[in-house]
């Protein structure tokens, strides 16, 4: 399958492969929800002493998936509305490592106990799965190309070995499994790194090397690509895979992990060591200017706001994108020759200097208007769909109509929003009305 | 830039629901975004979003066609510049008035279209032609559908195509000679090469039609000109090349054959070797792409991507189809220029050819 469509959107800012570990704060604030999870059954009372590892809170409706105390220290329930505030913060004594050795079946329950298990996803319903299933493949994103998330080179700086380990966990946990792991291909020198011949892992791993544009690494795309079936095949967050090792070899729960931050307004982009609940103030502190700031949970395309209230890190976020949100207004914009403003067309001056990375903020850049059917939506689009055909009949409440044409393909990538020429609301919509195409076809059955 | 702010601020209070203007609130902020884009937003997914937007488009479109503009007043005098304003003018009033009824946004569409209805109209259109003519078709080609991305026809051809209609002697006789106006003769006659080709079966030299040295429509002559603009647009992803492409494409294919089979066919006095029909043959292929409004038809209007398919393969039919009937119109019917007509009759086509092609696309990949 040749990879059609897709657009790197020229954000500056980054992150170098640069990793910091900032000092401890004076407290952690665990927030009680994340992008997918609820931790709604508290484990702990207020003032109790906890340590590193122990459960906080977990959510039930998710498996009991677990909010855990990344250091030890004293709860405060009551300081942060929704959020679990740690303070008294001592880092553990070491020593607690290699534990006993796990039984194969308790295997995934010791995953889900330590925090490795949200990080896999079931790609037909982008959820966790059940711990008690397993997939027949599992695929492996090492680099995700959308601006900005964390660098393979970065993340692993020192824990190949580690990263090794945690494939032959995955392969004996998941009896038979075949282990895809996808990079693009400016990161193909890795590969052998990962893979050594040595390690013997040929035959049930499987490098995937895919072209150095959004979003040729995704999941589904790369499922469609290697006719892989949907319903046994889950993702894995790469970052997690080391965290396999830990949980499985050394008993060892997976709190820290390494995050990016980036975008125009960070004055150094760089990946940064934390546990989680890290204050996100100081994460974002570093920007060089006065300006009002849209802080983003994952890139640019797809990301989720970070609600102001959320004070620190919560358990998925492995990516920080930081914008300046837009408060000014553009003089004659349509006029402007464009030499510093990137397009997916060629309207721009900017054709001539391909190379430079754009300053972009919030900005709708435009007026909302009625499709004109400018095609750009399709030529953009990497799943092959026609999202303005599929948006025209969502409008018109004909669901089944926009299923037949392939609303249940789209891999909700956020290509046709970015470069809708009348800033129509693709993304949001096709969000909202994807999971509705499984019904419609029962329904129709 | 201050003080553009400050201005525009002080106008806003009396065009706000209960200002003593506010029926007219979609003209202030047609004219202020215009000057000043809104500080808006995103507010969700994707949080950065291209800079292209529907004023952009359309003033790339006004771009392309300025080397015909310019042209049209070095042909036909200063005079076009008027024919442009009546046509901004009252197309603008219809549009602004289907704003303030409907509460929405002036569309930016208009600019397009009040642009190209004078260039595709005889010089010496007079002025009240013009206005009844742009009047008619924004009103009924445009806005009785629902305004921008609802229309089934080109509002310019719609337009145009009522002029021709209702008053078929003042277009008729509207051809003046290009350079007329200053005394000048960069023409012989004022006959337009499709007459001339017509009536007296003489073909204009592919030279004078590249030029445009010859009368015709007011945008329509400087072919040059036309082409520049039409692979700018193409270059700049605006239009999309496989219509154009393949209009012009069957109408010399068509053109070509067409007078090949005829050559061969011919008996008795009329026998001419191979090779002279395969050269006449030519000569009227090249003429039928050069000669009339084709180019401008093919590079301005079936580009315009609401009323043309939007599948690919629809593209390709759209264009072929479009080169057959504008071959059929001016070699068999009464009338010398046939672009116009089949441009329309295959926008009212265009929904069927998408439908059919949607239909097998999406039937196979089920299958």
């Amino acid at each position: 399958m040749k990879f059609v469509g897709g657009y790197d959107v020229p954000l500056e800012g980054r992150p170098s492969v640069e990793t910091k570990k900032p000092a401890l704060p004076e407290a952690l604030f665990l927030p009680l929800f994340s992008r997918s999870f609820d931790y709604t059954a508290l484990q702990v009372e207020n003032g109790e002493s906890v340590t590193e590892g122990q459960i906080l809170a977990t959510d039930p409706e998710n498996y009991f998936a677990p909010l855990l105390a990344p250091l030890n220290g004293t709860v405060n329930l009551i300081g942060v509305e929704n959020h679990i505030t740690l303070e008294n913060l001592s880092p553990p004594v070491d020593g607690s490592s290699d534990s006993e050795t796990i039984d194969s079946d308790d295997k995934a329950q010791q995953l889900l106990r330590l925090g490795v298990w949200s990080f896999f996803a079931d790609l037909k319903t982008g959820r966790m799965p059940d711990p008690t299933t397993t997939p027949d493949d599992l695929v492996i994103v090492l680099a995700r190309q959308e601006p900005f998330y964390p660098d393979p080179e970065a993340f692993l700086a020192g824990k190949t070995e580690s990263f090794h380990a945690g494939i032959e966990q995955l392969h004996r946990l998941f009896d038979g499994v075949k282990i895809h792991i996808v990079l693009p291909q400016a990161l193909s020198h890795m590969g052998a790194q990962l893979t050594p011949p040595e390690k013997g892992h040929a035959g049930w791993v499987n490098l995937v090397e895919v072209e150095n544009r959004y979003p040729s690494e995704h999941p589904l795309l790369v499922a469609k690509m290697l006719d892989l079936d949907h319903d046994c095949t889950w993702s894995l967050e790469a970052q997690a895979v080391a965290a396999v090792d830990q949980a499985l070899n050394h008993g060892k729960a997976h709190v820290t992990r390494s995050v990016a931050v980036g975008g125009p307004v960070i004055a150094t982009p760089c990946h940064v060591q934390v546990p989680i609940g890290y204050p996100l103030s100081s994460l974002t502190a570093s920007t060089d200017r006065e300006v009002p700031l849209r802080i983003i949970d994952g890139g640019v395309l797809t990301g989720r706001i970070i609600d102001p209230e959320q004070k620190g890190l919560d358990t998925e976020t492995i990516a920080l994108t930081c914008l300046e949100e837009n408060t000014k207004r553009e003089i004659l914009a349509f006029a402007q020759p464009g030499f510093t403003k990137h397009s997916f067309t060629s309207t721009f001056a900017s054709v001539f200097r391909p190379l430079f990375k754009e300053k972009y903020t919030t900005a709708l850049r435009g007026e909302a208007r009625p499709c004109i059917f400018c095609g750009n939506c399709e030529n953009v689009c990497p799943a092959g769909l026609i999202p303005h055909l599929i948006y025209r009949y969502l409008n018109k409440e004909r669901l089944e109509d926009a299923c037949r044409v392939g609303l249940d393909q789209c891999i909700e990538c956020g290509l046709c929003s970015y470069v809708c020429t009348s800033k129509i609301e693709h993304l949001k919509v096709f969000r909202e009305e994807r999971g509705k195409c499984e019904d419609e076809k029962d329904s129709r059955e | 830039m201050k003080w553009l702010h400050n201005l525009f601020d002080s106008f806003r209070p009396h065009f706000e629901p209960r200002g003593s203007l506010g029926v007219l609130k979609p003209l202030f902020e047609a004219v202020e975004f215009i000057f000043l884009l809104p500080a808006a937003r995103t507010a969700n997914a994707p949080h950065v979003r291209d800079p292209m937007d529907l004023k952009r488009y359309m003033t790339i479109v006004i771009v392309a066609l300025m080397p015909s503009i310019i042209s049209a007043v070095y042909f036909f005098g200063p005079r076009v510049l008027l024919m442009i304003l009546v046509s901004y003018v009252v197309g603008g009033i219809v549009e602004v008035c289907f704003a303030c009824i409907r509460k929405t946004e002036v569309h930016e569409g208009f600019f397009v279209t009040g642009m190209i209805f004078p260039l595709i109209l005889p010089p010496a259109t007079p002025l009240w032609v013009v206005a009844v003519g742009i009047f008619f078709g924004v009103f009924f080609g445009k806005e009785v559908f629902g305004g921008t991305g609802h229309n089934v026809f080109n509002p310019a051809l719609v337009g145009r195509l009522f002029v021709t209609i209702a008053f078929p002697t003042i277009l008729t006789s509207g051809w003046t000679a290009p350079g007329a106006w200053r005394g000048a003769a960069d023409a012989v006659t004022s006959a337009t090469p499709m007459a001339m080709a017509k009536t007296q079966g003489i073909l204009s030299s592919a030279n004078d039609l590249l030029l445009g040295t010859y009368s015709g429509s007011v945008g329509e002559t400087f072919h040059l000109g036309i082409i520049l603009g039409g692979v700018f647009l193409m270059l700049t992803k605006v239009s999309d090349w496989r219509i154009p492409i393949s209009y012009i494409g069957s109408v010399f294919v068509f053109a070509f054959f067409g007078t090949t089979i005829g050559g061969l066919l011919a008996t008795g006095e009329n026998t001419r070797a191979f090779g002279e029909v395969l050269i006449a043959a030519y000569d009227f292929g090249v003429f039928q792409v050069l000669a009339g409004s084709l180019l401008f038809g093919a590079m301005f209007m079936v580009t315009d991507p609401v009323t043309s398919p939007v599948t690919k393969v629809g593209k390709w039919i759209f264009g072929i189809l479009c080169g057959l009937l504008t071959l059929l119109i001016r070699v068999f019917s009464g009338y010398v220029e046939g672009v116009m007509f089949s441009i329309v009759i295959m926008n009212a086509a265009t929904p069927l050819i998408d439908h059919i092609v949607l239909s097998i696309k999406y039937k196979k990949a089920h299958a």
